[in-house]
């Protein structure tokens, strides 16, 4: 029944595959236990989101794979292959010939990701150029096709501007026509659209959806907004004090969560709020420099048992595709009614089924 | 009814007023909010929200049009006595919590700039109580204010921010998108904060935000805007459950559900101004709901 390693055998549909990756950052404080054994698959042509708030190790996990992590950053144990080659035995040279051409990563900031004394259309030559041996003529046709690709309207002319001459959401299409540059097989996007508005966010959005269709790149989509997660992602990983916490098909994280901290989430959501107030999961999450020897969301938890403060739960199996790191799952455990919202949710989704 | 606390006519903002190309931000805005009411401004990126949120708190200056605040002109405040006492009572909390904390003070004299400015406390203690019992109502520990801002989260900051707007006890207080920037969890957390400061402190709000969704739940009325216009006004449930200006519409259909069965189906609603439109104005088209539009219910 429980069965941390049924989060995926090694499997030709996979792309990416993460092994119990743990990461650790050495602070002034002490040593901060950012990612703890993290375990997933990404599939080819899938989209998988990252949900969690700030500290639960979705970017930590994303730059380990990347292998972008800083200086203090030390990689403690697991194995990240890439179509199975595991990235973390890879040498410098190897690793950059990887990034860029196999993994592309988007960041959060448009502002910050381009050079603003240097025009868009060399900013994305030049990523061409660095990983084929291309000409400039070649490079420059390439990057019009980029621009295009990602909806820039008159390329032509817009290849020869600089960043401040494009608003916040066209400055994310020229990042992600940077990343697009080498047909990257997984494409990691951190947070891609929190720094823009709905209206933009939107159109970014429908520009992923898109760009996995027509180049069946595998896309790992970190964020916290869950709206944006039902909007973009076949599976979703929840993450929290550094561990997956649920992992599962769209579907079955919105309608059928088992994880409380899920609950939570689902819980807190302004767009389903009803008179009254909003709900607000209590306290803050735990300090990573001593991990809880037990569940880390126990103290959170209003359906924390007496065994999460003693051992920590594995990630144990709802379905083939769905697992929960929660004790509620263990046979042992007794029957909890989950919150109204996660009921509301599973009735709709029951009903929905049913009906199809 | 009583008089507006705060009546904008016809307000206007060109930014570049030097150049020859000046860009009108704000054009022809036109509003009232009632003592006590929570008025939440929404539109996307470069609307003119801000820009009418800071004219508001003379923050900038008003090109043309009359902001009049408890009945006078905002603009006409420019003796010493007046915009002190304006500024006691029209604060602002900013949108970035990093960069609007000046990280090398400490918490406890940034909260108390207020005080400072406008000297009301007498003594080194009646200022450390004060700030102290501001913590507290923001839901933080009064042990605090002897910390750095980079020691604190971005909810925390926040939090801090709203008790600095708070100090000198204002009755409206523009909030700047004070949300955005933060964690959907936390920003509940803000969310219910604000709620709860704005009954126990009798506030009156201003809210502004790219994002409809939060915002219709803190605010009595909503207004939309584009382009620097408001293009539609009402209550904050019936503007999102029933929008009438199609811009209105558009901007609800970019928002994200988080019911993946409803996302599959969605359709984004893109706007396109009606070229056909003739003058346009603010007209009533339901009791209490006002849209932007020609006397042919057209939208330009």
């Amino acid at each position: 029944m429980s069965d941390r390693h049924a989060a995926g055998n090694r499997n030709s549909s996979n792309r990416l595959e993460v092994r119990e990756l743990s990461v650790s950052f050495s602070t002034y404080l002490g040593v901060v236990r950012a990612v703890r054994g993290v375990s997933f698959d990404l599939r080819q042509g899938e989209t998988m989101a990252l949900v969690g708030e700030s500290g639960s190790g979705k970017t930590v996990t994303c730059r380990a794979v990347m292998r972008l992590l800083a200086k203090n950053a030390s990689l403690d144990s697991g194995s990240i292959s890439l179509d199975g080659t595991d990235l973390l035995k890879l040498n410098r040279r190897e690793m950059r010939d990887v990034r860029g051409n196999d993994v592309a990563m988007i960041f959060q900031d448009p502002m910050t990701s381009l050079n603003p004394t240097m025009k868009i259309g060399r900013q994305i030559g030049e990523a061409v150029r660095l990983h084929n041996n291309v000409s400039r003529a070649k490079a420059k046709s390439r990057a019009l096709e980029l621009l295009d690709l990602v909806g820039i309207e008159d390329p032509a002319r817009r290849y020869h501007q600089y960043p401040h001459q494009f608003s916040g959401g066209q400055r994310q299409r020229v990042v992600i026509a940077i990343a697009l540059a080498c047909d990257p097989k997984v494409l990691i996007a951190d947070e891609p659209t929190t720094a823009l508005d709905v209206t933009m966010q939107a159109q970014i959005l429908d520009l992923f959806k898109e760009l996995k269709r027509r180049t069946g790149a595998s896309i790992l989509f970190v964020t916290h907004d869950l709206g944006v997660v039902a909007n973009v992602a076949d599976r979703v990983a929840v993450m929290y004090a550094g561990r997956i916490v649920e992992i599962g098909t769209s579907d079955e994280i919105f309608y059928d969560p088992r994880h409380p901290y899920t609950w939570g989430l689902l819980s807190s959501l302004p767009a389903l709020a009803q008179d009254g107030r909003l709900y607000a999961i209590p306290g803050a999450p735990p300090d990573l420099i001593y991990p809880p020897t037990g569940d880390a969301f126990a103290p959170r938890n209003e359906y924390a048992l007496a065994i999460d403060d003693l051992a920590e739960p594995p990630l144990i199996r709802v379905t083939p595709t769905h697992y929960a790191a929660t004790w509620l799952l263990d046979p042992r455990a007794p029957a909890v009614e989950p919150p109204p919202e996660v009921a509301r949710r599973q009735r709709l989704y029951a009903d929905r089924q049913v009906n199809i | 009814m009583t008089a507006p606390l705060l009546q904008l006519e016809r307000v206007c903002h060109d930014y570049d007023t030097e150049s020859r190309r000046a860009i009108r931000a704000v054009d022809g805005v036109s509003f009232d909010i009632h003592e006590g009411e929570t008025f939440g401004l929404v539109g996307e990126s470069g609307c003119g929200k801000t820009t009418t949120g800071r004219m508001i708190v003379k923050l900038l200056p008003v090109t043309s049009g009359t902001i009049r605040f408890d009945g006078r002109d905002v603009a006409g405040l420019t003796s010493r006595n007046d915009l002190m006492r304006f500024r006691r009572e029209a604060q602002i909390v900013f949108q970035d919590p990093y960069a609007s904390l000046d990280p090398r003070k400490k918490v406890r004299d940034i909260v108390a700039e207020g005080l400072d400015a406008h000297r009301l406390t007498a003594s080194r203690d009646e200022r450390e109580g004060l700030v102290a019992e501001q913590l507290r109502s923001v839901g933080l520990n009064p042990d605090f204010m002897t910390r750095y801002p980079h020691e604190f989260s971005g909810g925390q900051r926040q939090r801090i921010g709203i008790a600095r707007a708070l100090a000198v006890g204002p009755r409206f207080v523009v909030c700047d998108e004070p949300i955005s920037a933060l964690d959907v969890s936390i920003q509940a957390q803000i969310v219910n904060l604000l709620k709860d400061l704005q009954v126990e402190k009798r506030l009156t709000m201003l809210f502004i935000a790219h994002d409809l969704s939060m915002v219709r739940y803190v605010s009595d009325r909503i207004g939309v805007m584009y382009r620097g216009r408001l293009v539609e006004i009402g209550p904050a449930e019936a503007v999102y459950h029933d929008p009438i200006h199609p811009y209105t519409k558009s901007l609800l259909s970019a928002i994200p559900l988080p019911e993946p069965m409803v996302e599959r189906l969605r359709r984004r609603v893109p706007y396109r101004q009606d070229d056909g439109a003739g003058v346009c104005a603010m007209r009533q088209a339901r009791p209490g709901r006002f849209v932007y539009c020609d006397d042919a219910g057209r939208f330009g």
